[in-house]
């Protein structure tokens, strides 16, 4: 029996790795690293690595998978392996069809290592514009951080397995809410200089860097502050450091350029990376305790609450998927509304709702957070030949909420509100914003309809007393099905009026 | 001591975090509503609109 076998669960470990870390190679492209000791799980009378979550909807169809060790270069496995029947080979690439790997943040990646000398130079000048510009125009105390400083200090190169470009700067501020806003003014500036900003949280965003090959390269800009005397820099390393290792900045060569580092990079690289930063580990992961996690989490994130799942399912997803039957509730809906009406999806998903309703004959504005989705939806209607509006919508963001709300509340036609599942989504304040939203958009007349599955947390008589508090009224409370469902959770259906 | 311990305190615990997260996450909503009245604001008052001029006045009045 092999001392390896590889599933679609993962690698099963027969007999111990030795202890390096180990490169995981899919038809010879490196995919993935692990480290034996730390990822392998016991199950039963063998250890288990498990694939990542972000790869295994890619595991379809053939490979040949190589276990190699990094630092001896030793092949350790390998074997053609069928994840399912399909006679395909696997294929982990980007839209264009550029190879990609999993990177130490569970992401899918490109990597540097497969990017030619002239796209590094274009990349690291890139990086060298942005420090300027962070410093220059948005007034930040920017500099090198994470991969590149690393491979800055310990080889003046990029690192082959890093896939982004990173840089940080140190906060003028020192209350959660002026970071913030100093953080989303740089944004904007940044953004007005021509960059494509994409904010990730409320203290670091991201600038894609398009390359000469049409591809493009994540820049990430990661806030730095201190709290109580505690340092902290996005997106979750915490620990003590003393602000003289950071500023005034100095300089570091990378790639044969000069750029911005910070006083001491090696103090900020210790902290980042721990004390053994100076030995190469493709698989090394940031163990972060979980309070920093809840720092992190509580005070700059959560407009973007589930949006990579999301995204993932959207993508994933055939292009056929919302073809299906329309559920029973837009049908429901459909019959309440009786003619022809104008309708606001939220949350229309694949669109299969949004666009049986065009189809129907109502005017539908569909809107979704995730811009796959929106993708999904506008493809689906094109197919089907209706038409259907597509906006973005996100109901962790008051800026969005508010936006689009006066936008649609200025147009002086009754509109009905039809969300679907979005209850059993959203956060209690997040549902609050759904409710706001809804009122703002039906000023004019109009009901919103509400179907959402009956939980604990999500209970009939709980969601009313949010809705009449916030002023509306429950004309009618549905439970399709008579409230009991074999094997299906019990569903929900309410039609509100706002005042 | 572990929570099997003192099932009390653990609720108790718990939910302090849980309170503790949404008072965090106000930081982020405060920031939202700025943005959102600062971008208005200024071009509000740029229509010259005897309306919105009024409502500052108003609201001046309570600083």
């Amino acid at each position: 029996m092999d001392h390896v076998a590889v599933s679609t669960e993962g690698m099963h470990l027969r007999a111990p790795l030795p202890d390096e870390p180990v490169d995981v190679r899919f038809d010879d492209a490196w995919l993935w690293s692990f480290n034996p000791g730390r990822d392998a799980e016991t199950a039963g009378s063998e250890r288990l690595v498990r694939w990542p979550a972000i790869l295994r909807p890619y595991l379809r169809g053939r490979s040949t998978v190589a276990l190699v060790g990094h630092t001896s270069d030793t092949v350790l496995f390998e074997a053609e392996v069928a994840f399912t029947d399909a006679d395909d080979r696997v294929r982990v690439v980007d839209e264009q069809g550029h190879p990609l790997g999993v990177d130490k943040g569970g992401r899918l990646q490109r990597r540097f290592d497969d990017t030619d000398p002239s796209l590094r130079d274009h990349i690291v000048a890139a990086v060298e514009q942005i420090l300027a510009d962070l410093r220059e125009k948005a007034g930040l105390d920017a500099f090198l951080a994470f991969g590149c400083l690393l491979g800055a200090v310990r080889s003046g190169s990029m690192i082959g397995h890093d896939a982004d470009a990173d840089v940080a700067y140190l906060s003028k501020h020192a209350h959660p809410l002026d970071i913030i806003r100093e953080n989303r003014a740089a944004a904007r500036t940044m953004r007005e200089l021509g960059y494509t900003v994409v904010p990730m949280s409320g203290a670091d965003f991201k600038i894609w860097v398009p390359l000469p090959d049409g591809r493009r390269c994540g820049v990430d800009v990661f806030c730095g502050y201190f709290l109580d005397d505690h340092f902290y820099l996005l997106p979750s390393v915490q620990g003590r450091i003393d602000r003289s290792s950071l500023l005034p900045t100095s300089t570091v060569t990378l790639e044969g350029r000069e750029l911005v580092a910070p006083a001491r990079p090696e103090d900020l690289l210790s902290l980042t990376y721990g004390p053994h930063w100076r030995t190469p580990d493709p698989a090394f992961k940031f163990a972060h305790p979980t309070w920093v996690t809840r720092h992190m989490n509580g005070y700059w994130r959560g407009a973007r609450n589930r949006l990579r799942h999301w995204t993932s399912v959207h993508r994933a997803a055939a292009p056929a998927s919302g073809d299906a039957t329309p559920p029973g509730f837009a049908r429901w809906v459909h019959r309440q509304i009786g003619g022809p009406a104008n309708l606001v999806d939220v949350g229309a998903g694949t669109g299969r709702d949004a666009v049986w309703f065009a189809g129907k004959g109502h005017t539908v504005l569909a809107l979704d957070y995730s811009n796959a989705a929106r993708s999904q939806v506008r493809a689906l209607a094109e197919r089907r030949g209706v038409d259907v509006d597509v906006d973005a919508l996100n109901l962790f963001d008051v800026r969005s909420v508010l936006s689009l709300g006066a936008r649609l509340a200025h147009e002086p036609a009754p509109r009905h509100v039809y969300a679907r599942g979005m209850i059993d989504e959203l956060s209690p304040a997040a549902r609050e914003e759904l409710f706001r939203f809804a009122a703002m958009v039906s000023r004019h007349g109009g009901l919103t309809f509400l179907q959402f599955k009956i939980t604990p947390h999500s209970r009939p008589e709980q969601v009313i007393g949010q809705i009449e508090a916030r002023g509306g009224t429950v004309e009618s409370v549905r439970r399709p099905g008579g409230g009991k469902q074999q094997g299906k959770a019990n569903k929900c259906r309410l039609v509100v009026r706002w005042a | 001591m572990n929570s099997e311990d003192n099932p009390e305190l653990a609720k108790r615990v718990k939910a302090l975090e849980q309170e503790m997260q949404e008072v965090r996450q106000l930081n982020r909503r405060l920031a939202d509503v700025l943005d959102v009245v600062t971008e208005l604001l200024v071009p509000a008052m740029d229509r010259d609109d005897a309306r919105v001029r009024a409502a500052l006045e108003r609201l001046d009045k309570f600083v």
